[in-house]
């Protein structure tokens, strides 16, 4: 990412190809890491590992989970709903930053035993 | 042009003493003095010159000049009375003569009208005020007279005309008799007056601070501050937050406050002020309360930015005593203890009490704030509540495993954070109004604030079953406990005592999640979010319609129903779409059986369809009587065709029917409207938009999107590597 007057000059992280400007105000910093120190890109961002897990796996599973809506698996579909709402919301503890590390690891383990338990349904 | 001719008229009745009042057309554009000569003539004045219009309601007496004319509207009432030319000539006059009479009305007179600019200003000009300033250093004025002197200056001083400046010695030493009620007992308004005359003073003049300090005797000022009245309360208070405000160093400062922060003062304003409202002050008393405390609480400053130095006997001392309080049964004292310390068990009881060096836990004090302010609330602590201490203690000593909470470490942040929450350092603001009255209940009372704290602190340190890792997370509970507790003004430190106990960490987690649930309400209605959903919704509405011809393509058998809405019994007929989605296949079938394609043998192209009508519309409802719940699953496709008129449904129950009903609108490229319809959207769009702002969990968003910044001035943009 670069930065002028206002402005931050970058790509799509989905698709680097796709490039632009955006206006500074619109744009919230995460923490970030370089990856390599001698130009400034790419960069990873420093999400707990759980977290990054909990974010792909969702986005995965929003994709099965309109089909068994066109399908009508409507048992499927709506489990999987309930369960992707209980990970969205775990997923929010662990942002909130308000939990104990032993708080943290606890979850991490109920969250992976969810994400198991959600991958052999679909 | 009459319209604009109209706006510059109001009208107005205009009131003299002892005439009868004049309605009159009030014309914006005409000079005051011309209106004025026209009312004289009304009422047969001569010397129009003399005279003056003035705003009669109760609140607001001021001369109507030309600046301020505009504030006459329709309705309202003036008084027509001498000019302050004429009126300032007369109280001057008036003011050397002999009779007491008319003196004391003067006096009364110029006392009100000096509120007025345009009189002060006239007043001042006329060397009224040195006048008024003579007659008050001339301590010759005594009860009522010089309650309206007083009055009347501070009033013409308020106009900000002349500088406090020049005011000499003999008429402050004046004024501050009055206040010390030496050599007679004065008037309640003489002090009140006198009060406000020597605070500002202090505030805005130069070079006076020795004087009025010299001339003030403070126990005065306690005595004052239970007065009856609140306004000398007020004033006084005022008067020892100017001394406290206007000291210029620190040693003035402490010699000051030594003075009028002392018990007496503390419990003075705590009994008299405080508990006898009950709390409930007014706004300007609540401002004096809080300036006060800010300066009270102030006082810890130095020790906050006070590193601990490594010579510091006293110091180190201190930091013994904490491990003896806590370690040593009286057995142990004494020359074992010597022998101990060769052994270097001090060093281990350090590490016990969770200092960060255990070596040489002096170290812990380098850093500011909080300073020395950390160990001075620990010795406080461990001193006078010896009992919680030594519990605190030895509890996380003792425990084997890692989630001790080290006393140490956690009072040096948790004084940071209190010196923090309660601006410790700051000087007070213009705007200030909140005072917690629990500051004002004890001689210590940050460091019992302290104490309750810490006690707080290990509390939640357990709830949360804590490590070391996660310090700051603790800490950002107690700010929110400690924050929210305050909030409530408690009256007491045990009525603070008492509402952290409920707020424990559950009681904090349940309230963000409130928050948070309440600010995701609001943000599913911010202009962002609006928008996204209906960029999203011809998406999910189109998952919808794949949906429903699906359900359409595997078909339905629905129930024979009569040309008159009457059920046959045991017959039935199946249709379905087919998977081209251009054709309707139907037949008759039994209960049991799925009908192929082949097995339907009536066909009904979707182009064919004139149009959906469901319910009462249909042919065969429009005979149907009584039963309400078979029209409501009733619809009809009508044809062009002549043979068949139309094709009549009921369907087994209301999902059914919404999907037939949707399918079909979908089909003939109307809008779905079914009650299934607006579920699944509202189920699949709030997922969709749940999971596209995952990765900005925890970002507000605002209510409307932010200003665009004008284009770049130049399209090189750089990288900074840091």
């Amino acid at each position: 990412m670069q930065q002028s007057l206002g402005w931050y000059r970058g790509y799509a992280t989905k698709n680097r190809s796709i490039k632009g400007i955006f206006p500074a105000s619109y744009v919230h910093i995460k923490p970030y890491k370089l990856e390599n120190e001698s130009n400034c890109e790419p960069v990873v961002s420093v999400e707990d590992p759980v977290v990054r897990e909990v974010t792909l796996v969702l986005r995965e599973w929003n994709t099965i989970w309109k089909n068994l809506y066109v399908v009508r698996e409507g048992y499927k579909f709506s489990t999987l709903s309930k369960v992707m709402r209980e990970l969205i919301e775990w997923r929010r503890e662990l942002c909130g930053g308000t939990l104990t590390q032993d708080q943290m690891r606890s979850l991490g383990v109920v969250i992976t035993a969810k994400i198991d338990w959600g991958n052999r349904l679909v | 042009m009459t319209a604009i001719k109209d706006a510059n008229i109001v009208k107005i009745a205009v009131e003299m003493q002892d005439q009868l009042p004049q309605l009159i057309e009030f014309n914006q554009k005409q000079p005051l003095a011309s209106i004025i000569q026209e009312l004289s003539n009304g009422w047969g004045l001569s010397e129009a010159e003399q005279y003056a219009l003035q705003f009669s309601e109760q609140n607001n007496k001021n001369y109507i000049t030309e600046k301020n004319r505009n504030e006459v509207k329709n309705g309202s009432v003036l008084r027509l009375t001498h000019s302050p030319l004429k009126t300032v000539a007369d109280i001057l006059q008036s003011l050397n003569s002999r009779t007491l009479e008319d003196k004391t009305e003067s006096l009364e007179k110029l006392s009100i009208l000096s509120a007025d600019n345009t009189f002060a200003l006239e007043f001042i000009n006329k060397q009224g005020l040195t006048l008024v300033i003579n007659l008050i250093g001339g301590g010759k004025y005594k009860g009522i007279m010089l309650a309206y002197l007083l009055k009347s200056f501070v009033e013409l001083m308020d106009h900000g005309i002349v500088s406090w400046d020049i005011l000499e010695v003999p008429f402050i030493s004046t004024v501050a008799s009055y206040v010390n009620n030496f050599p007679v007992q004065q008037d309640g308004k003489v002090i009140q007056a006198s009060l406000s005359i020597l605070e500002n003073i202090l505030v805005n003049s130069t070079g006076k601070y020795a004087v009025v300090e010299k001339e003030v005797a403070f126990p005065n000022l306690e005595s004052h501050l239970q007065s009856s009245n609140p306004i000398i309360q007020q004033n006084s208070l005022a008067l020892i937050n100017a001394f406290l405000s206007k000291a210029q160093d620190v040693t003035k400062r402490k010699a000051i406050a030594d003075q009028v922060c002392s018990t007496q003062v503390r419990s003075s304003i705590l009994s008299n002020i405080i508990q006898a409202s009950s709390g409930q002050v007014g706004t300007e008393m609540a401002h004096q309360l809080y300036v006060f405390q800010t300066y009270y609480l102030g006082l810890l400053e130095p020790r906050m930015r006070t590193k601990m130095d490594q010579q510091d006997q006293d110091a180190h001392d201190k930091i013994k005593e904490l491990r003896r309080i806590a370690f040593d049964t009286e057995g142990t004292s004494g020359a074992d203890s010597f022998a101990r310390k060769q052994l270097g068990v001090f060093a281990k009881d350090y590490k016990k009490l969770g200092f960060k060096c255990d070596i040489n836990p002096a170290l812990d004090f380098t850093e500011t704030p909080p300073g020395m302010l950390a160990l001075d609330c620990m010795i406080y602590f461990a001193r006078n509540q010896t009992e919680n201490y030594t519990k605190v203690v030895l509890e996380n000593s003792c425990r084997a495993d890692e989630h001790e909470c080290p006393f140490g470490r956690t009072s040096v942040e948790l004084v940071r954070l209190l010196c923090d929450l309660l601006h410790i350092g700051e000087s007070p603001s213009e705007q200030g109004h909140i005072f917690y009255p629990l500051f004002f209940t004890h001689d210590h009372p940050f460091e019992e604030f302290f104490s309750i704290c810490i006690v707080l602190l290990n509390k939640t340190w357990k709830e949360m079953r804590a490590t070391i890792e996660d310090f700051g997370k603790v800490f950002s509970v107690v700010r929110e406990q400690i924050t929210r507790a305050l909030a409530s003004q408690p009256s007491a430190l045990d009525k603070f005592r008492a509402k952290l106990f409920f707020l424990t960490y559950s009681e904090i987690t349940n309230l963000w999640q409130q928050e948070r649930t309440s600010r995701e309400e609001w943000e599913s209605h911010a202009r962002p979010i609006v928008e996204l959903k209906e960029m999203i919704t011809p998406d999910i509405l189109d998952l919808i319609k794949q949906q429903r011809l699906g359900f359409l393509v595997e078909g339905t058998r629905f129930t024979k129903y009569s040309q008159r809405g009457q059920r046959i019994k045991d017959k039935f007929w199946y249709v379905r779409l087919s998977p081209s989605h251009k054709v309707f296949h139907y037949g008759d079938c039994d209960e049991k059986m799925t009908p192929t394609f082949e097995q339907l043998p009536n066909k009904l192209a979707v182009i064919d369809i004139k149009a959906l009508v469901t319910g009462k519309e249909c042919p065969h409802m429009k005979d149907a009587r009584g039963r309400k719940t078979t029209h409501q699953l009733a619809f009809s496709l009508t044809l062009d065709s002549v043979e068949v008129q139309s094709l009549d449904f009921v369907a087994p129950d209301e999902q059914v029917f919404d999907y037939w009903t949707d399918g079909i609108n979908a089909l003939l490229g109307n809008k779905m409207v079914s009650k299934e319809t607006e579920n699944d959207l509202e189920t699949l769009l709030s997922m969709d938009i749940k999971l596209r702002l995952l990765d900005a969990e925890g970002i507000d968003i605002p209510e409307d999107p932010p200003a665009v910044p004008a284009d770049p001035p130049n399209y090189d943009f750089c990288c900074n590597i840091k």
